[in-house]
Parts: C-alpha cells; sequence; structure tokens
C-alpha cells in the first residue's frame, strides 16, 4: 500500500512505539528478525517501509519462532483479537450481540477471550470443543459445552459461530446456519471455501450459513490499518526483539505491552 | 411536492441495506402482516419522521405495503443517502438529504406536514412539535402520533401539562419491549463499537467514563466492560449510583473521573453534562462522545467561548485544544454518535423498537375516544412484541398455572393451606 512508503521515522516510532524502543535500546545495525507459526505475512510494502525507516526487517519464515508459544503474546494477542473480531461482526452485520446465543469453536486463549466478552455483553455461549481440559473448565464456568461433532445438529437456533483455529480442524461450515466468523490469525479454518455475495458487503453466503468476512490481526496490504493491528504488529516485533537479545525474557514483555 | 433527495441512482445499494435489515426483522414484519390483513392502515397519510437508515425504511415500507400513504422526512446528519433513493425508488415521498442543514431539515419537515399527516411516527417529537408550532390545521385533521425516544417523551408531557398537546400520543419509547432493550442492549453496543471505530482504538486496558447509569449509560458500561475497558460511572441520582456500584463499576464524580480518562461517554441526554470544566481536566488524548443525547450535552460552544480551539479535523474526529493546554478529541462534534457516525442500533434490536411503533399506531387507530395526551402503549400489546421476538431468538414463554393465579387473585392468607 503506497501509504506504507510515504511513513516517517516520527509516524512508525508513533505507532510502534515499544517495540522501536527497545529496537533502539539494542540498535547496532538493520535487524532481520522471523516469525513463524499461524499469523500472516506482513503485506511486502509494509515489511519494506518498516526496513528502510525503522532499521527492521520482520520475515514470516516457518522456521522462526511461533509467537504464541510466548504465554503473555498469547494473553494479549487473544484479547486484541477478540475485540477486535466483535467489533467486526458488529460493524459488517449491523446485528445485535446481546440476547443471542453464540458458539464459540475451539480450546485456546482466544476462545476464552471471546467466550468472557460474549458472555459480559449479554450473550448465550456455547463452547464447542472435544478437549477435556477445556470442557472440565468451560463447565465449571457455566457455559454449555457441545462437542465439535455436534456443532451443526443444534435444537435451538445459534445465531452466530466463530471458529478460532484452535483444537479443530476444517469444519462444514456449509451445514451451520446463522453467521459465522473465521477469528483464527491466518483464517485456515475458512481457507479455499467458496461463497456467493449477499445482499451485505463483508458477508457472504455458504449453504445457510452468511460467512462474515473477518480484518487480518496484522496489517493487510490495500486495507488502512486499524489500531489494533499496529498494536499487535508492535508486541510481535517487540517479543521478536527481546527474544533475541533479552533471552525471550517474557514477564519484560508482559510489563512492556500492558497498557 | 413529492420528494428531495441527493441522488435518486443510489437506491439499489439502499435496498440491499434494507433487504438484509428485513431479513431479521420478525417483529416488524408480523406486526405490519396483520396491519395489512386487517386494513387497519389502508389509506391512512403516515408520516414517518426518523433517522433514516435501512431499519427505518423497512418500517415506512411495511406500513406502505400494508395500505399506508407513507411520506419520510430525516434530519440531514441522520440521513442515508442510499436509503433515501431506495425508499424514493419504492415510491414513497422522501425529504431528506445527508448534506441538509438546519434550515433544509426545516423545510423538509414542513414539506411532510404538507402531505397532512394523520398520524407522526417520529423521533424526538420534533416533528410533533412543528405541526403543533407551524401546522394547526393539520394537527386539527391529525388521529395521533407515536414517540419513541425519552427525550422526545418528555417535551410531550410538558406540552401536555401546558395543555398544548391537542393529539393522542402513543409513548412507544416507554414500552418494556422498547427502552429496556432499544436503550440499553442496542444503544450500549451501537455507541461503544462507534466509539472504538470512529476513533480507532482499543479499548483494552483503557479507562472509560460513563456519565449517567440510566438504561442507555448501563448498556454502554456492560459494552465497555465486555470489550476489556475499565469503566467508572458518574451519577447525580444516588440510587442510579448505587446501581452501577452493585454492577462492579467504581463510581465518581465526573471531575474525579475526568482526570484519569481515556474515553468520556455521555449518557444524559441534557445539555452542558460535559462541561468547559471537565474538558479541560482531561488528560491529553482522551476522548469524547455523546451516546443518545442532545445537543451540547458536550459544552462545545461554551469551550469555543472559553478559548478552546481545533487544532485538527480528520474525519469524525475533531481535536481540540484546552485553555488548560491539554488536547482532547471530540467525535463527532458531540452529536448522536450512534446514529451520525455508525449505522444506529443492531437490527433486531430495533426490530422490537419499531414493532412498538406499529403497535402504537395500530392502538392509535383502532382505540375510540383517546384523548390529547400522552398514553401509554397497553400491556397486552406490549408482551405480544416481546413474545415474538423472544421466539425468534430461541426463547419459549411459560404460562401462568390456574393455582399461581388463584393465589394471585386472593387476598386470602394462604398459610398453612398445604398442611
Amino acid at each position: 500500500m503506497s501509504s506504507f512508503r510515504s511513513f516517517t521515522p516520527d509516524r512508525i516510532d508513533a505507532l510502534l512505539p515499544v517495540s522501536l524502543r527497545l529496537h533502539r535500546e539494542w540498535r547496532s545495525a538493520l535487524e532481520t528478525l522471523s516469525y513463524g507459526g499461524a499469523l500472516p505475512p506482513l503485506p511486502p510494502a509494509l515489511r519494506e517501509a518498516l526496513r528502510d525507516v525503522a532499521g527492521v526487517d520482520v520475515a514470516h519464515d516457518p522456521g522462526g519462532i511461533d509467537p504464541f508459544a510466548s504465554p503473555a503474546f498469547g494473553i494479549l494477542s487473544s484479547r486484541l483479537r477478540a475485540e477486535q473480531v466483535l467489533r467486526a461482526v458488529s460493524a459488517r452485520t449491523n446485528l445485535t450481540l446481546a440476547g443471542t446465543t453464540v458458539a464459540v469453536v475451539g480450546d485456546g486463549l482466544l476462545a476464552e477471550a471471546l467466550a468472557t466478552s460474549l458472555r459480559t455483553l449479554g450473550a448465550a455461549v456455547i463452547r464447542a470443543t472435544d478437549a477435556p481440559l477445556t470442557t472440565l473448565a468451560a463447565r465449571l464456568d457455566g457455559y454449555r459445552v457441545q462437542p465439535l461433532q455436534e456443532l451443526s445438529s443444534r435444537d435451538a437456533p445459534v445465531h452466530l459461530t466463530v471458529l478460532t483455529g484452535e483444537g479443530h480442524g476444517i469444519l462444514p461450515v456449509d451445514a451451520l446456519v446463522g453467521l459465522v466468523a473465521d477469528a483464527s490469525p491466518g483464517g485456515a479454518p475458512t481457507a479455499g471455501l467458496r461463497t456467493s455475495p449477499s445482499s451485505r458487503p463483508f458477508v457472504g453466503e455458504v449453504g445457510r450459513a452468511s460467512l462474515v468476512e473477518m480484518p487480518s490481526p496484522l496489517p493487510e496490504a490495500d486495507v488502512l490499518p486499524s489500531s489494533a493491528q499496529w498494536r499487535l504488529l508492535d508486541a510481535l516485533i517487540a517479543l521478536l526483539l527481546l527474544d533475541r537479545h533479552a533471552a525471550g525474557d517474557d514477564d519484560r514483555f508482559a510489563r512492556e505491552v500492558t497498557p | 411536492m413529492t420528494g428531495r433527495i441527493t441522488d435518486p441512482s443510489l437506491w439499489r445499494a439502499g435496498q440491499d441495506r434494507i433487504d438484509w435489515a428485513r431479513a431479521h426483522m420478525p417483529v416488524t414484519v408480523a406486526l405490519s402482516a396483520r396491519l395489512r390483513e386487517a386494513g387497519t392502515v389502508a389509506g391512512v397519510r403516515i408520516g414517518v419522521s426518523d433517522v433514516l437508515e435501512p431499519k427505518t425504511a423497512t418500517v415506512a415500507l411495511a406500513l406502505a405495503e400494508a395500505g399506508a400513504e407513507v411520506t419520510v422526512t430525516s434530519a440531514g446528519r441522520n440521513t442515508d443517502d442510499e436509503v433515501a433513493a431506495a425508499l424514493a425508488h419504492a415510491g414513497l415521498p422522501v425529504y431528506a438529504r445527508a448534506d441538509a442543514g438546519r434550515s433544509e431539515d426545516r423545510e423538509n419537515a414542513l414539506a411532510l406536514l404538507d402531505h397532512r399527516p394523520e398520524v407522526i411516527v417520529d423521533d424526538g417529537a420534533s416533528t410533533i412539535r412543528l405541526v403543533h408550532l407551524e401546522r394547526p390545521d393539520v394537527v386539527a385533521q391529525m388521529r395521533g402520533a407515536t414517540e419513541q425516544t425519552t427525550s422526545g417523551v418528555r417535551p410531550l408531557r410538558r406540552m401536555h401539562a401546558e395543555g398544548a398537546l391537542r393529539i393522542p400520543v402513543v409513548a412507544a419509547n416507554d414500552a418494556r419491549s422498547k427502552s429496556l432493550f432499544d436503550n440499553r442492549h442496542g444503544t450500549g453496543q451501537s455507541v461503544v463499537f462507534a466509539v472504538a471505530d470512529v476513533a480507532d482504538i482499543s479499548l483494552r486496558g483503557a479507562t472509560v467514563v460513563v456519565v449517567g447509569y440510566g438504561r442507555v449509560g448501563s448498556g454502554i458500561a456492560e459494552h465497555a466492560a465486555a470489550l476489556g475497558a475499565r469503566v467508572i460511572v458518574t451519577e447525580t441520582d444516588p440510587v442510579a449510583a448505587l446501581q452501577a456500584a452493585f454492577a462492579g463499576f467504581a463510581v465518581r464524580t465526573l471531575a474525579q473521573a475526568a482526570v484519569e480518562a481515556d474515553v468520556v461517554i455521555s449518557a444524559t441526554g441534557i445539555r452542558h453534562t460535559v462541561d468547559v470544566g471537565h474538558l479541560d481536566a482531561l488528560p491529553t488524548g482522551a476522548i469524547v462522545a455523546v451516546g443518545g443525547g442532545v445537543s451540547q450535552e458536550i459544552a462545545l460552544d461554551a469551550a469555543r467561548a472559553a478559548g478552546a480551539t481545533e487544532i485538527a479535523r480528520d474525519g469524525a474526529v475533531s481535536t481540540l485544544r484546552m485553555p488548560s493546554g491539554s488536547v482532547v478529541h471530540v467525535l463527532d462534534d458531540g452529536n448522536c454518535l450512534n446514529v451520525s457516525a455508525a449505522e444506529g442500533n443492531p437490527v433486531e434490536i430495533m426490530d422490537l423498537s419499531f414493532g412498538v411503533q406499529l403497535a402504537s399506531v395500530e392502538y392509535l387507530l383502532t382505540t375510540r375516544g383517546l384523548d390529547a395526551a400522552v398514553h401509554e402503549l397497553p400491556r397486552a400489546a406490549d408482551d405480544e412484541v416481546a413474545a415474538i421476538a423472544l421466539a425468534s431468538f430461541g426463547g419459549t414463554v411459560d404460562t401462568v398455572s390456574a393455582a399461581q393465579r388463584d393465589f394471585l387473585a386472593s387476598w386470602m392468607s394462604t398459610e398453612g393451606a398445604d398442611e
């Protein structure tokens, strides 16, 4: 995106305050930092701008460190992503969350963050998982729990199904009814799913389900990045720098990104 | 005159959005079908004066399909030109343009009155008040009106108290199916999400000050907390303040809370709620917005008079430098943000409100002898709206048993009756 190329040092400092402060602490030369895992790669124009203006080259490499291995990154990213997903569902459908029944699919931190937020704002949450530990915790926390294979056999309307990408594979989205959102970091659970257009932008029809397109957790090409995307990128670069220069000090990472 | 809109060619996009809304409005669809089958509104001239977006358009179209002669107007800042075009394309006279200023808004409302509506479906009571002030001949022929906002019902009650109200008005706002859901959950979701989107901020870890803990304020507090904000409530009513405390929120004065606010959202519907002193005390970077609301709920005119200056403007975000030196961001010039800068309350919640509006129109037109006063919607009609909505949400309502009915009907003590 051309706007990435127009970055000045001051502008990029404001967008990535934590990571660039850490970068200055250790900077000696251009840093090449690699991450793997489920997060998508950065747009080439952004990667280039970061390299030229800030002196960090952030590469997606399957052999790079998986940021989700850091407990602190997992906590931060799950909370930011849950907020981002709920805001996107609301803005892209103009439908209510309070009063609805929402199935949250998966067994990771993102599923927990989504379930907590949804319950707080008045949705009835079903945790869909096969993981025994998640089932135990969810039942003790008062959630209805459903095995994955029963996801499409429902005795009451489910208005929204949120896929988190953790603890489940490809699911038969076309067998679901209502809204479906793929909240996973890389969109793997719905990759290649063919939808037909609906009367609403960002919503595609597949079977009796309406798939609501989700924004990427990191800045995307050709879309003006949101503050949530910059915040997660800031945290990602900070994590990679701490991994290199401070032996992956997760406590320090947590302190650096705590608001 | 047959309408005044910005661009008729925009109708297709507006129609798509109306179709999406209508597919999620079971109450409106059910009640409008009944109005059509009974012929209740057939040939009745109805003026719809409301925020003009896909949901309100659905109501206007439903009334028209039920046989009413519907005319629509809306203030410019609350008008979606695509939706206006879709209604005009459907043959309704529409007087609404997004770029209209205050004087043109008034001309548009007067143009609606030139259609001599027998019923006005109002939002904010501005058109009901206008017809009383400017078109007494039209009022004389009216059968009544409905009003769906708290801030609109209040002046109508004053009009009645002072003998100025000349038609029956159903306070749709006061129906439980409306106020318990629209004001709290609907406005709560739409305001909080609009603040986050318009200001482009994450609420995770932010300190959000909610001014007023009525139905709107409590919904805003709840939704902000759900997105990870630390919420502080300010209130002048001790009972409401206590409710906020029991909901787990810190309760402070606005003067105390302002100094640590990342975001202030006013939900009182009272002018000068966020006054110059509060704005001056905010930390640099704080965001101020209004949910629901009235003009100058944030005292922006007074702030400018006191020396505040706008140093930047980016879309709906105005950045002011206050006399104290702090820099604050005001969203959408203190207008009702969820309407003017977003898409309004969620569809299914507004379906409840519009179901109440349709039930109110039905009540007005089928009840003989309603006097010129502000009337409540009968409980049975309110219950019916809720029951239709409950079914669409997957719930089932229980029934009162004979034993329960006997107990409720008796004044005799039943102590020991089962022994």
